[in-house]
């Protein structure tokens, strides 16, 4: 398989804090890894130096080949890298549609024009999107008045209106119902099987990490601890120590209470919060 | 200059920074805490200086020869002006937090203009000069000058009240909870901080502050009614230059101006290469220029955080509905009787809505600006009068009149390209400051450039061709232009760069990860909200006959704000209806009282509390008309 | 619910201001008057008690052509587009005679050049820029007060008397400052010849910093000082000046120092021995002025200002203006304008024909404390027409109107 994202030796600061340091992995293409970690162990860091929202202060990422690292996320997000945040988020101001529509015209470069006509919301790829996320009934709302779970598939659906090649999903199952976080992460599955898209998420539900990762990364505090497949992940001794000696649970033994808690049932049109 | 002059010049500038610093650490403590852009801040200083001069007075009686008849004045001005700011919190800014915050501006704006005419019809329009204090009235000799006693004391009671302040703020729950919320305003709920006895507290003690500044600035200058107006920028630069909220960064910043200023007038002129440059002339804008500069390198300000919201972001997005049946056929209705306006009412009603028009131009370009891309700007004057200026250059060197018309907004356009480049690391409050700095900049540049601005007075004979000579002829051109230029603003909104503008606001970093090009289109939004305020500037020249330095000022800046706001920030026919208001409100108010600005005033606090979304909202009409209708039926059953 | 009922209000506060004017029974003349009375409040107050008491007189004697005389006035909020837009309506909607008023020169100005465009009389009462009758003279504009220039070289004769060589001037930095002091500096060239020395300090309109400025001034070592500072800047400045020993042994010049409007508030602080142009009403022993003043005293129980004197004066101009032209028609105003003579509580004035500025002049003095109050002592009343350039040089100063 080869590698569509390769992290090597990324290090990154915050003051007198090093939250990531010399982390290296891959991602191969339609492979499903799992990134994990106790709190603070640097995963949301790693994320954004990924996308570009952070740069490392060493090491470098390169995507599909080419070095990304340094550019702006607006181009790292057009080479083909979609993310989701911790706290979904989502245009506020705008219905799902419109929301969805702006991030198709965002891929096909026409979010600049503004001599070309009105924005086109309804088109046979936005109406595809919006059924395969399965928020027809929702379509028409704003979409600051979604509640938690349809704004995680709101969100999903943005990025995949800008069909990327790699998608990273920022705790993509936390503050979910079982059933809708089996729903969520199937999707995400179904399209790394079927069209090829490298997931890279994080999470700390155990069941959604071992139910679906291909390969797991573990991170402690800024270090890459393990990295390998589930099986070999959960025997490893290390990765237990790191979850404060806790043994990992069987993946059908953890349930809602595996996860953190999401924040308020309601979804929020906020800006997700940095660090 | 010699070393003793030089550091007696330093001594005067800390004097000037006391008193400006006593100002702004109130302002400082309110916007930082609650976030409202308070415009009545001056108008407490103001009141203040009046109502220590009339304590003064009556104290004066009471202990005849002793000092302390000044300071129990200077405690009860600041006591009264304390209560009339709580009971301005109370009553008015908290029913309006849930509102965007620029609305908080308006209301305060309108505020400032009741304040104003109540110091009038209470003091009379004559200065007051306060009774110099006795014991503090003498000099001390310093290095061979006479330095006033009272400067001094005026620079031991700014390091006392920053000295109790920061106390305050550092060792007590109080402190802690004000912090808290300045900082962190998500957190501070979530402490469950009371969030409104402490807004109130805040309130009380910034214009405690503030009134109490007023009366200490009593024994250097008279009460006046210019007061408000002449201490509200610099208080905001201090503010703003030493990091939101943040006493040291205030003190520091009015220090840094307060300097600065001495040193300038006593630099005098200076020759170089030839050139002469009086820098005394640059006190009228040095402030601003230093927090330009500051910002620039440190967008946050001196002692400041960085503060990611905008001042539009705390509140709950509106969404911009696209005009439908209902829209189109107002829009049709409203062209209609804007044609037959002059045939139906007159010459005059026609200069009324031409100046209504290019107001509203004005506004929507605003609108793109703060309301789609949620950059707030406090001197969006700038570009109106770079388009005033421009068309009448344009016309002076000879060139017909419809090149000026196509010229001014192409030339605000490019200097606003270029300030966008410069800008761009800048956002939110910060953001509309540094608009506010461009604008004042350009202003003090347009009262000195005179062979080519005319300075003061301006330039004048910029009138249209013959052809359009005739008010209701110019207005046809008007309403043709302005219409056009409202529909493509309405049309902008809802192309893909408008939407792209919104997705930014609304959530920055989504719309970069999905792609979205955020800082082009902030920069796009700005010269293009440029050039259409440029062309409002270009036809507001022609139909008064001249430019002057009033175009790029303060107060044109805050009247597109208010008409913003009363229309609604979100509201396709809000610049239309805002502008519409104000200026017929003006119009009509201005020859039926006397107090007329403490009429309008009213009449903006009572449009912001009953229409907090704006006029133009068919939504808020709706609840407004049905809460009137709850609360008549009520009062039936009873 | 309180949001009802601020509703209820603001509709109410608007609707107010649609009252219709009551009818009077002869048609009167409607005088169109635009001021800044928001911006100066403390000269343009007794300046409308003046214009009442003129029109109170005027139509207490059976008015002017038989109708009486009715003021249209405007707040123009100190901007010049809103006064163009009041001009625009008194003119239109209000059916105005003649445009009147203005203090600050660039609504002067903006308002004179839309009565040129316009075609409509006006006189302008305040504003102090010698633009308005010059450079940018035009044939419908007229002005009753003494020019920056007039009353610069009023105080020029004693200036050139006290032999000074070194100047430090002081003056608000816009035009009507910026004037002054050009003119200050050419008549004392022209008057005192060579090895005169002039510094500069300019302050910004409103906002003097008074400490570093008497400190700048102080370190210049001048001779002597002319200011041109009126208002709040001339309080501070005052102020600061004496307490740090700027004015001791030195002589004093201000331009505006003795009118009431910015004398008054100094009360015993007011500074002895300054040299300046003014209004001392409460020493002026002339007929016309016992009778303004007993007339004024008697109808607002108070004293009179400059303010006061202007806009009774722009009053009787205008209603001598219609007199003599025996119609309110604009062709026939401008004829009655040229050499139009006017009673005024400074005596007669007379519009020149040839700059269109009137002969109204100002009292020259020097400034002194009397009962814990300022007054002016010494003074004369200098008469405009002896303080304006020779008719040559006046015609080359206004270009376009020739």
């Amino acid at each position: 398989m080869t590698a569509i994202l390769e992290l090597s030796g990324l290090t990154r600061r915050f003051g007198g804090v090093t939250a990531l340091r010399g982390v290296s992995f891959a991602v191969g293409e339609g492979e499903l890894v799992a990134l994990i970690g106790p709190n603070g162990a640097g995963k949301t860091t790693c994320f954004n130096v990924i996308d570009g929202t952070l740069r490392p202060d060493a090491g470098a990422v390169r995507f599909a080949g080419a070095r990304i690292d340094g550019l702006a996320p607006e181009t790292i997000a057009r080479r083909g890298i979609g993310r989701t945040f911790q706290v979904a988020s989502t245009f506020g101001s705008m219905t799902v549609r419109e929301g969805i529509a702006i991030a198709v015209a965002a891929r096909e470069r026409r979010d600049g024009r503004f001599a070309s006509g009105p924005l086109a919301t309804h088109s046979a790829a936005i109406d595809g999107l919006v059924a395969a996320a399965g928020v027809e009934a929702l379509a028409d709302q704003q979409c600051s008045t979604l509640a938690w779970g349809d704004a995680k598939r709101v969100e999903l659906a943005l990025v995949r209106a800008g069909s990327p090649r790699l998608m990273l999903l920022d705790e993509p199952a936390a503050g979910l119902e079982p059933d809708a976080r089996r729903i969520l992460m199937r999707e995400a599955s179904a399209l790394a099987r079927s069209e090829g898209v490298a997931v890279l998420f994080s999470e700390h539900a155990m069941d959604v990490v071992f139910g679906f990762a291909d390969r797991v990364v573990v991170l402690d505090r800024g270090i890459v601890i393990a990295d390998g497949p589930p099986s070999a992940i959960r025997a490893s001794a290390t990765v237990a120590e790191a979850y404060l000696g806790t043994p990992i649970p069987a993946p059908d033994a953890t349930g809602a209470g595996g996860g953190v808690s999401g924040p308020a049932a309601r979804g929020s049109a906020r800006e997700p919060r940095q660090g | 200059m010699s070393l003793a002059s030089f550091a007696i010049q330093l001594l005067n500038g800390l004097a000037s920074a006391s008193s400006l610093f006593l100002v702004a650490a109130g302002l400082t403590l309110i916007f930082g805490v609650t976030r409202i852009v308070n415009f009545a801040h001056g108008s407490f200083f103001m009141l203040g200086a009046y109502v220590g001069w009339s304590a003064g007075h009556a104290l004066a009686a009471a202990f005849p020869a002793s000092q302390l008849a000044f300071w129990l004045a200077v405690l009860t001005a600041g006591a009264v002006v304390a209560a009339i700011g709580a009971a301005i919190e109370a009553l008015i800014l908290k029913r309006i937090y849930a509102a965007p915050e620029l609305l908080q501006l308006t209301a305060t704006f309108g505020v400032l203009l009741i304040a104003g005419d109540a110091a009038l019809a209470l003091w009379g329009p004559e200065d007051r000069l306060g009774p110099r204090v006795p014991g503090l009235s003498g000099v001390v000799p310093v290095m061979g000058y006479r330095v006033p006693v009272y400067e001094l004391v005026l620079i031991a009671i700014a390091v006392a009240v920053f000295v109790v302040l920061t106390v305050l703020l550092r060792r007590t729950r109080f402190g802690v909870l004000v912090r808290a919320a300045a900082e962190n305003r998500e957190l501070a709920g979530a402490l469950g901080i009371d969030q409104a006895k402490l807004y109130t507290a805040v309130f009380a003690l910034g214009s405690f502050l503030a009134g109490a500044a007023g009366a200490l600035a009593l024994p250097r200058e008279p009460a006046n009614l210019a007061m408000d107006l002449a201490v509200i920028a610099d208080a905001f630069v201090v503010t703003v230059l030493g990091g939101l909220g943040s006493i040291p960064g205030a003190f520091v910043a009015a220090l840094a101006i307060g300097v600065t200023k001495a040193l300038c007038i006593a630099a005098g002129s200076i020759d170089i290469g030839g050139m002469t440059l009086a820098l005394p002339r640059l006190t009228r804008v040095i402030e601003f220029i230093v927090m330009a500069l500051v910002l620039l390198v440190r967008p946050a300000g001196l002692f400041g955080a960085p503060v990611a919201s905008t001042p539009t972001a705390a509140h709950e997005p509106t969404r911009l509905v696209p005009p439908g049946r209902v829209a189109a056929w107002a829009a049709i209705a409203i062209a209609l009787v804007a044609l037959l306006l002059p045939a139906l009412f007159g010459t005059y009603a026609a200069v009324l809505a031409t100046d209504i028009l290019i107001a509203a131009l004005f506004t929507a370009s605003l609108q793109l600006l703060t309301g789609s891309g949620g950059m707030a700007s406090f001197g969006h004057a700038a570009w109106f009068g770079i388009g005033a200026y421009a068309a009448a250059r344009v016309v002076l060197a000879g060139y017909p009149f419809a090149v000026a018309l196509v010229a001014a907004p192409i030339v605000a356009a490019i200097v606003a390209a270029a300030f966008a480049g410069v800008s761009s690391r800048v956002s939110g409050i910060h953001f509309a400051m540094l608009t506010l700095a461009l604008a004042q900049i350009l202003w003090s540049a347009a009262l000195d450039w005179t062979p080519v601005t005319g300075g003061s007075n301006g330039l004048i004979g910029i009138w249209p061709p013959t052809a359009l000579a005739d008010p209701s002829h110019y207005y046809m051109l008007t309403l043709a232009l302005c219409a056009t230029a409202l529909l493509a603003l309405v049309a902008i909104a809802f192309t893909p760069f408008g939407y792209t503008l919104r997705a930014s606001r609304d959530a920055p970093l989504r719309a970069r990860a999905s792609g979205i090009a955020v800082g082009k289109r902030r920069r796009e939004a700005i010269w293009l909200s440029a050039a259409f305020a440029g062309l409002a500037g270009a036809l507001y020249a022609f139909s008064k006959g001249g430019v002057g330095p009033d175009s790029l000022a303060i107060p044109r800046s805050v009247d597109a704000l208010v008409m913003l706001l009363l229309g609604g920030l979100s509201a396709v026919f809000g610049p239309l209806a805002g502008a519409a208001a104000l200026t017929w409100l003006q119009d009509t108010l201005a020859r039926s009282t006397e107090y007329w600005h403490a009429a309008t005033g009213v009449a903006i606090l009572a449009l912001v509390l009953a229409f907090p979304d704006g006029i133009a909202t068919l939504g808020s009409v709706a609840r407004t008309l049905r809460r009137s209708a709850a609360a008549v039926r009520r009062r039936a059953v009873r | 619910m309180l949001r009802p009922f601020l509703f209820a209000a603001a509709v109410a506060l608007v609707g107010s201001g649609a009252v219709a004017p009551h009818a009077t029974l002869a048609q009167p003349i409607r005088l169109g008057e635009i001021n800044e009375y928001k911006q100066f409040p403390a000269f343009l107050a007794p300046y409308r008690k003046g214009m009442q008491l003129a029109v109170d007189e005027i139509n207490a004697k059976g008015g002017v052509l038989g109708r009486p005389l009715e003021i249209v006035s405007r707040d123009d909020n100190g901007v010049p587009g809103d006064a163009v837009r009041a001009a625009e309506e008194l003119t239109t909607r209000e059916h105005v005679a003649l445009l009147m008023g203005t203090f600050a020169s660039n609504i002067g100005l903006a308002v004179s050049d839309f009565a040129r465009q316009r075609k409509v009389l006006f006189i302008a009462a305040e504003p102090l820029t010698d633009k308005l009758v010059w450079q940018d003279g035009n044939a419908y504009t007229w002005r009753l007060r003494a020019s920056t220039y007039m009353q610069t070289a009023m105080l020029v004769p004693d200036a050139v008397k006290t032999g000074k060589k070194r100047w430090a001037i002081v003056y608000p930095n816009y035009e009507y400052g910026q004037a002054a002091t050009e003119t200050f500096k050419q008549q004392m060239i022209a008057r005192a010849g060579s090895g005169l020395e002039f510094i500069e300090q300019p302050v910004p309109l409103g906002k003097i910093d008074p400490g570093a400025v008497v400190q700048a001034l102080i370190d210049d070592h001048p001779d002597a000082i002319f200011s041109s500072l009126f208002g709040p800047d001339l309080a501070r400045f005052v102020r600061e000046g004496e307490l740090r020993g700027l004015f001791k042994n030195r002589p004093v010049f201000d331009l505006l120092g003795g009118e009431p409007e910015y004398l008054d508030p100094l009360k015993d602080e007011a500074p002895a021995g300054w040299y300046v142009t003014g209004y001392p009403w409460y020493a002026i022993d002339t007929p016309e002025h016992r009778a303004f003043l007993a007339a004024y005293q008697a109808k607002f129980d108070d004293y009179p200002r400059l303010g006061s004197v202007v806009g009774y004066s722009a009053v009787k101009t205008a209603a001598a203006a219609i007199a003599r032209a025996h119609s309110t028609d604009t062709a026939k105003l401008l004829a009655a304008m040229a050499n139009l003579k006017v009673a005024t509580p400074f005596g007669e004035v007379t519009f020149r024909a040839i700059d269109h500025q009137s002969t109204m002049g100002a009292f020259v003095g020097r400034l002194a404390v009397r009962d814990g109050k300022g007054v002016m002592v010494d003074f004369h009343y200098a008469d405009g027409k002896d303080y304006l350039p020779p008719d040559d040089v006046v015609r080359r100063l206004r270009p376009a109107a020739h």
